[in-house]
């Protein structure tokens, strides 16, 4: 969930109720919205050492989403060898390792040859 | 109408005291921070009670930290306060003292920092804001992820990034107030574990200990207090801004160091070319090279080819760090950007000793603190 401003127009991520960081409208001006999880990947980082959860390693995305805002992730593939700055990259949802918790969590994957509901 | 530095009168510094940075030991900060001004009350050739206000920088101390510390000068009822602004907390508590001075409140004003390691109590996980990257993206993750986008564009190599830690080290093991003090060479970096991406232990600054203290004065107290005028260098002028939302660019502590620095250095009729010393934020060795071209000392791309051929060395077209840099003479957080205004004013003195850069005249510091803020301050030496 991302949020967009109706005074001027910015798309922020993530959702807040504070207040457009652009602009300074607040209450009703700005609104929570569903954000495309598409975008194009900026950057990318193989974290070898990492203190607390998750456990290292594991591969952090940036990317630029189809709307705007710049977002940090977690990528589907730990080992980064395989991914490319300036791709196009997509959401997926993953199943959290922690059985006692039926939730999933979102992470970004490469687009190529790759459809995702 | 608002106003720069240079429409006020002008302000000195004329007093530097450092306790050297070092690695956490049982040292109480009371110590540290009394070794520091009595070190810059000694160099200015001023007595405590002549000092008018006090800021301390500190970000992880703890409340009330200045009187504590500071009564044992004799408690002369001068106004104290503490300055937190991360890692800038050191260059904000140097300018509010810049500030008094210029603004006639007081002749002679105290800016220091002191600071202890400790767990920081940060603001921007208490938002109350979840975010899908919370607990994810540690700073050296943070610059990972910027230095592999440099990487990308420029062709840029871990290497080069070893060779800001090679020419750092080398600054460092000169200086005796470094907390790491043994020059490295480029294989110490490249045969290292990575931490993220490319970056590894030895890229990163040490978060130590220690107190930094810089006294500014006002024509009128040079005067008054016999001050020696032939070693005060003019604070040209303080520039302190904060992040907005730059639409394309990603990599916004660069964004806000380079309106921050444009700022300064037209605040003090200074061009980039004409800086003799920087001391930057190079809290990670990747860092030097985005703000050596945020503040203009290289072209976009540039820095490491700049680098690699000695101009910033000392004795180069420009010294970086001369003092060994956050990532070799030390980050201990409060006392950072006020060290970094001392080590400039010893350059401009031409006291530098053995990292001495011939001729230094015009120094420039910079901090970012996480939020982000950036400060910057020029230095001039007029005589």
């Amino acid at each position: 969930m991302g949020q967009t401003c109706s005074k001027c127009g910015h798309v922020a991520f993530p959702a807040q109720t504070y207040g457009c960081e652009v602009c300074g409208a607040y209450g009703d001006a700005v609104s929570t919205t569903l954000l495309e999880a598409s975008g194009e990947l900026q950057s990318y980082a193989q974290v070898t050492k990492h203190r607390g959860k998750p456990d290292a390693p594991f591969t952090i995305g940036e990317i630029r989403l189809d709307s705007g805002p710049y977002v940090r992730g977690l990528m589907t593939d730990t080992n980064s060898v395989d991914i490319q700055i300036g791709e196009k990259v997509v959401g997926v949802l993953i199943p959290t390792s922690d059985q006692d918790d039926a939730k999933s969590e979102l992470r970004f994957a490469s687009n190529k040859g790759q459809q995702n509901d | 109408m608002t106003k720069a530095l240079k429409d006020f009168r002008p302000v000195y510094v004329v007093g530097i005291g450092l306790h050297p940075y070092q690695f956490m030991g049982p040292t109480p900060y009371v110590e540290l921070g009394l070794t520091a001004v009595r070190g810059a009350l000694t160099d200015a050739g001023i007595s405590w009670p002549d000092v008018e206000s006090v800021y301390t920088g500190t970000a992880l101390i703890g409340m009330a930290t200045s009187r504590i510390m500071l009564r044992h000068l004799g408690a002369s009822g001068v106004p104290m306060t503490q300055v937190e602004n991360a890692s800038a907390s050191g260059s904000s508590a140097v300018r509010q003292a810049v500030l008094d001075v210029a603004s006639g409140m007081t002749d002679i004003s105290l800016g220091m920092g002191v600071d202890k390691p400790a767990i920081p109590q940060f603001a921007p996980s208490k938002t109350g804001i979840k975010n899908l990257d919370d607990g994810l993206v540690e700073p050296v993750s943070h610059f990972a992820l910027l230095a592999e986008r440099y990487m990308n564009d420029f062709g840029a190599t871990i290497e080069d990034f070893a060779r800001v830690v090679v020419k750092n080290s080398a600054n460092g093991a000169l200086n005796e107030n470094a907390q790491k003090r043994k020059a490295r060479s480029i294989e110490d970096i490249l045969t290292e574990e990575p931490l993220s991406g490319a970056i590894t232990p030895r890229q990163c600054c040490p978060i130590g200990e220690g107190a930094a203290a810089v006294i500014v004065a006002s024509e009128d107290a040079i005067e008054r207090l016999g001050i020696d005028r032939s070693r005060a260098i003019r604070v040209a002028s303080s520039s302190l801004t904060s992040e907005q939302v730059y639409e394309n660019a990603s990599n916004f502590d660069a964004e806000l160091t380079r309106v921050t620095a444009e700022e300064a250095m037209a605040d003090a009729g200074v061009k980039a070319s004409e800086l003799d010393i920087v001391e930057v934020h190079d809290a990670f060795a990747i860092e030097e090279l985005f703000y050596a071209e945020a503040i203009g000392l290289a072209k976009p791309g540039e820095a490491p080819a700049m680098l690699k051929a000695g101009a910033f060395d000392i004795g180069g077209d420009v010294a970086v760090s001369p003092s060994g840099g956050l990532l070799c003479m030390g980050h201990p957080i409060g006392p950072t950007g006020a060290g970094q205004i001392a080590e400039v004013t010893r350059q401009l003195r031409g006291e530098a000793g053995p990292s001495q850069h011939a001729g230094a005249k015009v120094g420039m510091t910079h901090m970012v603190g996480i939020g982000a803020v950036c400060a910057v301050h020029i230095l001039k030496n007029d005589n």
